[in-house]
């Protein structure tokens, strides 16, 4: 059996003027809109496709920060966007992406999941940086109430 | 009312009347709650031809247990290729539910009824695994996000 993703969907989308470029990487579909790189991965056991990409990479430091991003995300955004955000420890890669019930979506199909999975990744890269910098400023308060213990009672 | 309305009623419709139930007994609706393997499941009409089938992993009483954020990251990243399970945590209890999103046209009452089953089974294995974690995290002390060593 072939690969709809790489046989069918790469061709059919091949002269769509709403993706900018779009490749083959192994079995995955890579499509760049606005700019952003998103993937499709199938999911055979299941029957299903995977739309995703990175929100961003993260530092070490800004793990704890990233999981905090993506449950608040999942908690406020989800049932609007459809797009769910998870974290891979093994890259530290805060990925977006929405898994649809469907073997092989139509071209059609696969363009309004994409546009829709663009439009919801500023807003997951927004509501990241907004979640480091709280937890960057819990933090800094944290230590600063930590250093005033033994100074004030010196 | 839309057609993936009336295909989402039709189905639950079907399923409920494969279980038993009289035709005349079945209330419309987009939203149900379902008995399955002794677990409450609830289906209920999602957009553009998606429905959403949900169910309690974990009971917060009363958010009194910190929720594992880290491991609820990870589980949401490994799941969205493997089955499209997602963890959610209410926000006002702190509870943790399980939730996958479907295509109603790909069911009839008797792929519903299994799915259903397999889908109680996955919430049991949830739960489980969900528990470990916190034991994990209670045993090494940590907040619960992931820590990079």
């Amino acid at each position: 059996m072939g690969n709809y993703l790489t046989d069918t969907l790469l061709p059919a989308l091949a002269d769509d003027t709403r993706i900018e470029a779009i490749a083959a990487d192994a079995d995955d579909l890579v499509l760049q809109i606005g700019g952003d790189l998103l993937r499709m991965t199938q999911d055979a056991e299941h029957g299903r496709t995977v739309f995703w990409t990175d929100v961003r990479i993260l530092k070490p430091g800004e793990i704890g920060g990233g999981a905090a991003t993506a449950r608040r995300y999942n908690d406020t955004r989800q049932t609007r966007t459809g797009l769910t955000m998870g974290f891979h420890l093994k890259g530290n890669a805060l990925i977006l992406g929405r898994s649809v019930d469907e073997r092989d979506p139509d071209p059609e199909r696969t363009v309004a999941l994409a546009l829709a999975m663009r439009d919801g990744l500023a807003d997951a890269r927004t509501l990241l940086d907004k979640v480091l910098e709280e937890t960057r400023r819990e933090e800094d308060e944290t230590q600063r109430a930590s250093w005033d213990g033994p100074l004030m009672s010196a | 009312m839309t057609k993936f309305q009336d295909e989402f009623r039709a189905l639950v419709a079907d399923y409920l009347v494969d279980q038993g139930k009289q035709p005349q007994e079945i209330e419309a609706g987009d939203d149900y709650l379902l008995n399955t393997q002794d677990r409450v499941l609830q289906l209920r009409l999602g957009t553009g031809g998606a429905m959403l089938l949900s169910t309690m992993i974990f009971y917060n009483d009363g958010d009194a247990e910190q929720v594992l954020n880290g491991p609820i990251a990870e589980f949401n990243a490994y799941h969205l290729f493997a089955g499209g399970f997602c963890l959610h945590v209410d926000a006002a209890s702190g509870s943790v539910y399980v939730e996958q999103e479907l295509t109603t046209g790909r069911f009839d009452a008797g792929s519903l009824r299994q799915h259903l089953l397999d889908f109680a089974d996955r919430a049991t294995s949830c739960a489980r695994w969900y528990l470990d974690q916190s034991r994990e995290q209670s045993a090494a002390g940590t907040s619960g996000d992931v820590i990079i060593a």
